[in-house]
This record gives structure tokens, sequence and C-alpha cells, in this order.
């Protein structure tokens, strides 16, 4: 079963036609690439399922029920995930302290709970410590739940922002460029984790310009170019696909006379 | 326990003490008065610190709560005589209803935008206190607010009319005030604020109803401001339109970025400085508040995050010292 998808959306902005009837669907479980040249319209794509752009035209369906023109907070209640392009944390509070906000939609308790100190807010403390302690040991950085987010190294940073995603525990997590800045082994680790997501039965879109990452780790992959759908299929598929190549490399001279 | 936790409960046991004790020790009527002055408006500071530290938003119009409160508590209890106590819920109510309908128009911008609406908004209301005199008695103010007292069965009257008095009061206000923001901070809802503080669009991701949460903070930061008009106006006895001047706004701001803003006690180092360090500036006669203002402007250049989050760092220094030095 399909979980997200994305029906002939068109973005409009101001004339310049952005995105121009992209569709795709992504089943339960998968990881799903999503590549193209810069300003292809990936970006434009994520903001409109997470709900920050409304389509002009077209329609995004989460589990077959249609999600466009949602507010963003009401998106992720359903149940979607996502990591910025950019680095993106509480960058001043502790590393727990950012899980527990992260957690979010999944706490219950309420101002008057905690005032009274109740046995209920205290049960869930309780949870909300057990719940980040899972989530460092998932992502390897147990070592560092009471450090302050900002003084992490980069990579550790992204690794904590997937952590933060996961707190609300998504069907459907998003990733924006995730290897971006990453080194070699940074970026092995991460390909790890994603693949882990994927087996604990969490579906994932993915827009990466690291084409061993997406390569290695996608069972299908979309390819947008100046807003337009080119091609869908394999890693296999889509590395032989002519199209696909000239959209990266340009036309060579022999096909332009041909 | 841990070692450092044990050693911050026996701090506060120890400024708890020396809060009970000091105007016995202190008999000066004066200082005490200073005392009353700086213990309620440490609940004005905190109320603004609020919106400044916990929202990460500064508005320019918050002595419109703290005024609203204490002309609430005022007029109620010197023009329909409803007894003292049943001013604080009115005051607090008002004030509170006031920052949920201002909170909604202005919290639809942020920044510099926010302030200014905001300031625009208490010019308001100040202005609707000078002309409506049949009502507010317009700048004459208001004459003969009433003392609190509690009569309890058995036991003799107690009458807040005093300095001495009215400190024990303020004190249990400003007590209750610290331990519902301490609280506040620590619940769900005080953590999706300090998201939305740190990184609004995360915050937004994670599924946090940005506007929602803003609106109640904004009201909550109001309606503590609503407490500290309500304890100003029944110890001073008499109020006017300045309770919603431009004074009162800086006055809160001066405490917040001097004292520390974010932080519990910040706001009262803030409020400290700012009613006594003038009187010891006295023997500067008629030139102390020049005097004042070059204080000020060296602590900010001194401590920019502000009085009490130096103190903790030095307080932090000194006891791990020896264990810094070995890293």
């Amino acid at each position: 079963m399909a979980i997200l998808e994305v029906k002939d959306i068109i973005k409009d902005f101001k004339g310049l036609r952005a995105l121009n009837k992209v569709g795709f669907a992504i089943q339960q479980g998968e990881i799903l690439g999503l590549i193209g040249p810069n300003g292809s319209g990936k970006t434009t794509l994520f903001n409109i399922i997470t709900g920050f752009l409304c389509p002009t035209g077209g329609q995004v369906l989460f589990k077959r029920k249609g999600i466009t023109g949602f507010k963003p907070n009401q998106i992720a209640g359903l149940g979607i995930g996502r990591v910025f392009q950019h680095s993106s944390l509480f960058p001043n509070l502790s590393v727990k302290e950012n899980l527990v906000i992260g957690r979010h939609l999944k706490t219950r308790n309420n101002i008057f709970g905690s005032l009274v100190n109740a046995s209920a807010y205290r049960q869930s403390e309780k949870g909300l410590e057990q719940k980040a302690r899972e989530l460092l040991t998932f992502v390897g950085l147990e070592s560092r739940c009471d450090m302050v987010a900002r003084n992490l190294p980069y990579g550790e940073q992204r690794e904590l922002e997937l952590a933060m995603a996961l707190a609300a525990e998504p069907e459907l997590l998003l990733l924006d460029e995730p290897a971006t800045g990453m080194n070699p082994g940074e970026t092995r680790r991460l390909m790890d984790l994603v693949k882990r997501l994927q087996e604990a039965g969490i579906a994932i879109l993915l827009v990466e310009h690291n084409m061993r990452l997406v390569m290695g780790i996608c069972s299908r992959i979309v390819v947008i170019d100046f807003g337009v759908k080119i091609a869908e299929g394999t890693p296999e598929e889509i590395t032989s696909n002519g199209e696909v190549i000239s959209a990266y490399l340009g036309k060579s001279k022999n096909d332009a006379k041909s | 326990m841990t070692e450092s936790s044990r050693g911050k409960y026996i701090l506060y046991g120890f400024l708890f003490l020396l809060a009970i004790i000091a105007p016995i020790v202190l008999t000066n009527e004066y200082t005490r008065h200073l005392f009353v002055l700086t213990l309620i408006f440490s609940i004005f500071g905190l109320s603004y610190d609020l919106t400044i530290g916990g929202m990460g938003q500064v508005s320019l119009g918050h002595q419109a709560f703290f005024g609203l409160g204490a002309y609430i508590a005022g007029l109620l209890s010197e023009r329909l005589q409803v007894p003292v106590w049943f001013c604080l819920p009115a005051a607090v109510a008002g004030a509170g209803i006031l920052g949920l309908f201002l909170g909604y128009v202005s919290l639809r911008t942020r920044g510099a935008y926010l302030a200014i609406v905001m300031l625009g908004f208490a010019m308001i209301l100040w202005m609707i206190t000078m002309g409506w005199r049949d009502v507010t008695y317009g700048q004459a103010g208001v004459r003969g607010i009433p003392s609190p007292s509690i009569a309890l069965p058995l036991l003799p009257e107690i009458k807040f009319d005093s300095p001495l008095s009215y400190y024990y009061l303020s004190l249990a206000l400003l007590l209750f005030v610290m331990y519902f923001i301490s609280r506040l901070k620590q619940s769900r809802f005080g953590r999706a604020i300090a998201g939305i503080r740190e990184n609004e669009d995360r915050a937004i991701l994670l599924g946090i109803n940005v506007f929602a949460h803003l609106l109640m903070m904004f009201t909550i930061a109001a309606m503590v401001a609503g407490v500290a008009g309500f304890a100003y106006a029944h110890y001073i006895s008499f109020i006017d339109p300045k309770v919603l001047s431009v004074y009162y706004m800086s006055m809160g701001l001066i405490m917040v970025i001097v004292g520390g803003s974010g932080t519990l006690f910040g706001p009262i180092f803030g409020a400290f400085v700012f009613f006594f360090v003038p009187e010891w500036l006295r023997i500067a006669e008629d030139v102390r508040l020049v005097f004042f203002g070059i204080v000020l402007v060296t602590f900010i250049i001194l401590m920019p995050e502000g009085i009490y989050p130096r103190l903790v760092m030095f307080w932090h220094r000194l006891i791990y010292s020896d264990r810094v030095g070995k890293e």
C-alpha cells in the first residue's frame, strides 16, 4: 500500500512554474530517492508535502487521505517527520532537552499536573527520560546526553536531528540532503542508520546529491529536472537512463547533431 | 540527589531564611518600603521575562497588564467595596483577558513589529484611563485603596498595612509565582515554548502549534503582571495613569536585562539593583540618577548576559576550579 501519494503537483512562483505535474508514490517501508540538479524543485516539493507551501494544483495523499492545505504542525501530527537541509535543532538546549521537545506529540501531560507534581506527570517524565536514552542509543550518541546541542560536531548534530524527528514516531520520514557536509565516515554511519530505520518499518523519502548514498540504499529513484519528472525506476534503470545522464552532464555534441 | 543539586537546595534554603530575617533586622521603615517594592516588582520583572527570556520576544507594552491589574484591583475595592481578596483573582483574570486579546492580534508579528504594536496598545489603554474620568478619576487617580487583611477565627485580625507586614504578603506572592514559573518550564507546554524560541521552524515540524502556544504564554505572562499590579495598588493605596506609562515598561526591561533574562532569580537581582543602587548614590545628590544611568550602562558592558548568570558562573568556577585545572 502506498503510504504517500503525490499526484500531479503544480507550483507556480509568480509566473515561474517550479513544479509541473510531478507525481509518484512511496510504498510502506520503502526508501525512495528523489534526485535532480540544483534548482529542479526538490525542496519545493518537500515544502509542499510538509505543508509549508500550498500547491497551485494537484494533491498530496497520506494514507489515502488528502492533506493538501493542512498546516505544517497538523501534518507532523499525522506522522510525517522531516529533517532539514541545513542543521536545524535547538542550539542552546541540551541534547536530552532537544529530544524531549521532539517528543511533544507523544507526551500527554498538562501544566496543572506539572504544578502539583502529580504522579501522572512524574510517570511521563520517567517515560521521556527512557525514550530519550533509547533514541540516543539508536543513533549512537549515548555519551552526549547532557551536552549543549550547538557544541556537538557537525555529523553528530545531524544525527541528533534525525533522533529528534524519530522521537515523534513518524511513519514517513523526509530527509533533505542529510549527508551534506559529512565526511565519508559520517556518511557511512548515516547510510547504516537510514537502513535500520527502514527495517523498523519507516518509509523514507530521501533527497541527496551523494550518488553513492542514493544508489546504495534506495529501492527506487525519482528524477526531476526543471520541475518535471523525467524518470522513475530502480537505481540500475536510472544510471542507464539517457535522459537522466543528459540532465546531469548536458547533451554531448554528437547527440546534438543527430 | 547529586552533589550539585544538594548544594543548590542548601543555597535556596539560605536565601529563604535571609528573605525572612531581612526586614526584622533592618528596622528602618524606608528600607523596608524599598524591600516591599523590590518584591512586588520582582513579580512584574518575572512576568516580563516570560515573554523576553521565555518566548524570546520583547514586547514594549507589558506595563498595560500591570496597570490594568492595578486599576481593576483599585477601582473594585474603592468604588464597589469589593473585598480585597476578590480583587486578586479579578485583577489576574482582567489582565489575562487583555493579554489574550492583545496577544491574538500582535503575535501575528515578531521582533520589532510585535514590540511596537504592543507599545501602541499600552498607550491606548493609558489614554483611556486619562480620559474616562467617570470611572477612572482620570489624572487625579484612585485614592484610598484599602489594605488587605486576614481575619481567621480565634486569631487576631492580621492587617497588611505596614511595610513589615506587607513584606511578608508580597514575599508569599513572589514565592508562589517563582514556584509556578519553575514548574511551568518543566512542563510539556514550557518545553514547547523553549523550542519555539530556539527554532520556530523546527518546532512546527515536531507538531507544535506555535501560535496557540505563544498566545497561551503571553496570556500567562499578562496574568502574572496582574498579580504585581494588584500587590502594588493595595500597598501604595493610590494609583494614577502613570502605572500604564512607559516608566514601568523601562523599569521592567532594566530589571530583566541587568538581572539576567531567562532565569528565575535574574529579575529579582535586577529589581534589587533598581531600588537600592539609587539610594546608595544619594551622596551624589541631584545628579544621582545620572550616576544610576552610568551604573546601569557599566553593568551591561561588563555583564551583558546579566548579574545572575555571571554569579552562577563565578560560583561554578569557585567549586570546580580544581577539576577544571586538571582537564
